[in-house]
């Protein structure tokens, strides 16, 4: 070969190896970086596998309290369910299918820590081969109180740390029994309650008045935070006549008085003056109409409002009706952003995981999940929200022990009686938890904002149970 | 006690693979004249390392788990795939004398993770794949002498690029479509890739007008003619054939020149190209539209993709062990996907050895080109291994989301029958230049 040939494939040669450096390159990436976001994904098939010759590992609450555990039977491990009634839809079931945490980390409940190791062991002393065990941030004795609370109603609870986004109750009702899930698997699942829904994370409600949140926030943003409005009951708007509750006329309001009012005239009012297109934009920037990353999957809160919307779509959407949808765990994440700040915590339920011999080999770091709002937003909000439970409609959540901050809904509901909500935190000064309550079909026998106040009341005094 | 040696056996795979890259790399340093020490020693740990990579991957796959025995059929595979691979392998040294025997070491080791791969997967395949290696060979023993009989064969470029075309436009009247690229021909039972064996004809097509010094006539003469089959395959949704034959003609033509500016002329033509085919055909902007974001489009689009990735992420550093695994939820597994598959088993740190091999085939390739003294048979080696390069490298790197997935065969280790002749007989030809080279050298030393 003549010399700049050779030359030439000199170059050709090293421009492959740098090719290959780079395949080899990008897989160190995925197999390193990328891996736990990647494998986690509900379509990898390798995350169903089911391996009954070793022991799975143990669900705990944050105190140690075993929700769920495996014990060994004539030649495989079977699954037990402690008690684990009121948390069933965090915990799940495992067998021919999976749900909840069973099912979203069962690679790591089926993880075998130092297995060349374990296996030796097993093999010389025939001890048996753990998994690694999962802790959860859920606390046991919170999710009996939530549902002592919630009675025989269908709703959801969830009870958020302000400072982390550390889920300390997730509840939701109707309950099954994860222990019997496959005797009675036919009766469960035709059940017209839904008790396998779990409300808190997939059940999409109207929000009624606590999105007057977001249209304060949008308020706020086009600087209306000066609109007075005279509330005389109703208003009328382009085939729509908006009444406040009871037809109530509050007269002259700011929108400090109007909020804690609840008040349908002003909010529909300040919707159309500032228009479709800053409620769009505040909603989406406050993370409506996204995927929210959770350890279980969580349905998208919808707010299903466009430029070309009608008139009285907008209205209907300002004050939380129409075709606007929530969930409760959502709701607690805004309301977690407001008592911090504006600083949405990214929501988490696995406290850390530990191996068979009790070495913490994971621990969940809380990290930030968008800012979402300002201090002086949430200031104002914070303001609004102590009035509404100090003079306004949310009176029943007035705690001698702290200051509640918190607002009302009650969203109409074709089917029956109206949803009630309440989502708040506390104390207002110190904000430590935020609670978002929801109740199906409220007749009147619970009352949202007080099962609010007793959730924020013993999750204060949380260490005292 | 089974399950505590397949979790050992990750780490004893890793260390014969590399073992056998650290005596291959160190022939190679040896001949490219950066070392001195005698390498025949090292060649025979090579050997042996896939030796026992055989018989310890099969000692785990013929395993029957569940009855408790081993499974006899698997073990007549194992017994066959090694007496096969042994044959070839002296066969292939006795014909091809002074042929390099680190690049059959490479080859033996690649073909061999393809019969192991392929019992895993789809015992049937494994038997086919294994007829089709018999084939390979014996195809590749009669090969110098079909050299010998037809001694002008660099003169016979329109005969190459005729019949080039002839394959292609018959892939469009009598192609079927597989996984939506018509590339297949089937006749009654029997069914090849046209794409494959043009592959062949056009080296030797690109080689024989680059012979000699090429006039801008002449140049501009087989740019169209590469371009018009480039736009065929591209019809054909052939893409990832389309990319090889591109990118094969650039290199090619960059080594024959030694003209850069050609060579960048060649790279901005295939932008402008990829532009252009992206605004143009629609399966182009799935693609790329699955490779930019597979998970949006996980049901349709984005699904080989995200399957590959699972398994290469669930896999892990180790891998899972063989057998412990789930490569069969990735569509197409035995073919363009078994990169993926190597990755979720072996583990992520073999499937980068197992790069490294090809690497090693590769430079020792384009060493053989570099020392060849007659320029056509260089060239031939040159394009050959470019092509092999391009191909492994399009395949893998498609396969762990690098680049678009363009849907080609990984040589020698994919299942299929014209995928492995056409990989074999390459390295043969690369094979017989480096035996032709040494003849000369000998015949210049005695005279």
């Amino acid at each position: 070969m003549a010399n700049n040939t050779k030359q030439s494939i000199k170059r050709v040669s090293i421009m492959f190896i740098i090719m290959f450096l780079c395949c080899a390159l990008y897989i160190i990436k995925i197999v390193c970086i990328d891996r736990d976001k990647i494998m986690v994904n509900s379509y990898n098939p390798r995350l169903n596998f089911d391996n009954k010759t070793i022991k799975r590992g143990d669900i705990k609450d944050i105190d140690g309290y075993v929700l769920a555990y495996s014990e060994y039977h004539d030649g495989e491990y079977i699954r037990k369910y402690n008690n684990a009634e009121t948390s069933c839809h965090v915990v799940g079931y495992t067998g021919a299918g999976k749900y909840g945490i069973e099912s979203s980390k069962n690679f790591i409940l089926q993880n075998i820590s130092n297995e060349v190791f374990q296996r030796l062991k097993n093999i010389i002393k025939n001890s048996e081969i753990e998994c690694d065990n999962l802790y959860l941030t859920i606390d046991k004795d919170l999710q009996d109180i939530a549902s002592n609370l919630i009675k025989n109603n269908k709703g959801a609870v969830v009870v958020e740390e302000v400072s982390t986004g550390r889920i300390l109750c997730m509840l939701s009702k109707p309950q099954f029994n994860p222990q019997n899930i496959y005797e009675e698997w036919e009766n469960i699942k035709d059940d017209e309650n839904s008790p396998l829904l779990n409300r808190a994370i997939n059940g999409l409600y109207t929000p009624g008045s606590v999105f007057k949140i977001v249209t304060s926030v949008a308020a706020i943003r086009n600087g209306m935070t000066d609109f007075n409005f005279n509330c005389e009951g109703e208003s009328s708007f382009y085939n729509k006549i908006i009444h406040c509750f009871k037809n109530k006329s509050h007269g002259e309001e700011d929108i400090i008085k109007a909020f804690a009012n609840s008040c349908n005239v002003y909010f529909s009012n300040a919707a159309v003056k500032m228009g479709a297109e800053a409620l769009i934009k505040t909603s989406n920037d406050m993370l409506f109409n996204t995927n929210i990353n959770f350890d279980l999957d969580i349905s998208p809160s919808l707010v299903q409002l466009e430029a070309s919307s009608s008139e009285s779509e907008l209205v209907e959407t300002s004050i939380g009706q129409g075709k606007t949808l929530v969930t409760p765990v959502f709701m607690a994440c805004i309301t977690q952003a407001i008592a911090n700040n504006g600083v949405m915590m990214k929501p988490y339920i696995v406290d850390h995981i530990e191996n068979y011999s009790d070495v913490t080999i994971k621990t969940t770091v809380p990290e930030v999940y968008a800012n979402i709002l300002t201090k002086d937003e949430c200031n104002k909000l914070k303001e609004m929200m102590i009035e509404t439970v100090n003079s306004g409609t949310g009176s029943n959540a007035n705690s001698e022990y702290f200051q509640v901050a918190g607002k009302t809904g009650t969203a109409e509901n074709p089917a029956g009686n109206d949803h009630i909500w309440f989502i708040g935190f506390a104390p207002a000064d110190n904000p430590q938890y935020a609670v978002s309550v929801v109740i199906e079909n409220g007749d009147g026998n619970v009352n949202a904002a007080v099962v609010a106040r007793k959730m924020l009341y013993n999750a204060i005094n949380r260490n005292n149970l | 006690m089974f399950e505590l040696l397949i979790i050992l056996s990750r780490y004893v795979f890793i260390i014969y693979i590399a073992v056998f890259l650290f005596n291959g790399t160190a022939y190679i340093l040896d001949e490219a004249g950066l070392t001195k020490r005698s390498h025949r020693g090292g060649i025979f740990i090579c050997r042996t390392m896939a030796a026992l990579t055989h018989i310890t991957a099969f000692l785990i796959i013929s395993y029957d788990k569940v009855n408790i025995k081993y499974s006899i059929p698997n073990l007549a595979v194992a017994v066959a795939g090694f007496a096969v691979i042994l044959m070839s392998g002296y066969i292939a040294e006795k014909v091809y004398k002074d042929g390099c025997p680190l690049v059959w070491n490479c080859v033996i080791f690649l073909l061999d993770i393809s019969i192991i791969m392929l019992v895993r997967l789809n015992y049937v395949l494994a038997v086919k794949q294994i007829i089709w290696i018999c084939f390979g060979f014996f195809v590749t023993m009669w090969m110098p002498v079909f050299i010998k009989i037809v001694p002008k064969f660099e003169k016979l470029e329109s005969i190459y690029i005729i019949l080039s075309f002839l394959l292609i436009i018959l892939t469009f009247l009598l192609g079927s479509k597989e996984y939506g690229a018509i590339n297949w021909i089937h006749i009654g039972n029997f069914s090849f890739q046209p794409s494959e064996i043009v592959k062949f004809l056009y080296i030797f097509y690109i080689a024989s007008i680059f012979r000699k010094k090429v006039n801008l006539k002449e140049l501009l003469i087989t740019a169209f003619l590469s371009a018009l089959i480039v736009i065929l395959l591209v019809f054909q949704k052939d893409l990832g054939s389309a990319l090889i034959f591109y990118m094969t003609y650039v290199v090619m033509l960059y080594m024959a020149t030694s003209n850069e500016v050609l060579l960048y002329m060649g790279l901005g033509a295939l932008c402008a190209g990829s532009f252009t085919a992206y605004k143009l055909f629609s399966h182009v902007r799935l693609r790329v539209a699955a490779w930019k974001n597979p998970w949006i489009d996980i049901d349709s689009g984005g699904y080989q993709i995200c399957q590959s990735l699972f398994a290469i992420s669930t896999g892990g550093l180790f891998g899972s062990g063989l057998t412990n695994g789930m490569p069969l939820s990735i569509p197409v597994v035995s073919k363009d996907f078994i990169f993926a598959a190597i990755c979720e088993e072996f583990g992520a740190l073999y499937a980068i050895c197992l790069i490294c091999i090809f690497v090693l085939l590769f430079v020792r390739g384009m060493m053989i080109a570099f020392k060849c003294q007659r320029r056509y048979y260089g060239i031939i080696a040159a394009g050959f291994t470019a092509m092999m390069s391009f191909q492994t490298f399009i395949i893998i790197g498609g396969v762990i989301k690098l680049i678009p997935l363009t849907g080609v065969t990984l040589p020698f280790i994919s299942y299929g029958g014209t995928s492995i002749l056409v990989s074999i007989l390459s390295v043969s030809f690369i094979q017989w230049v480096n035996g032709y080279q040494k003849r000369i050298e000998r015949s210049e030393l005695n005279g």
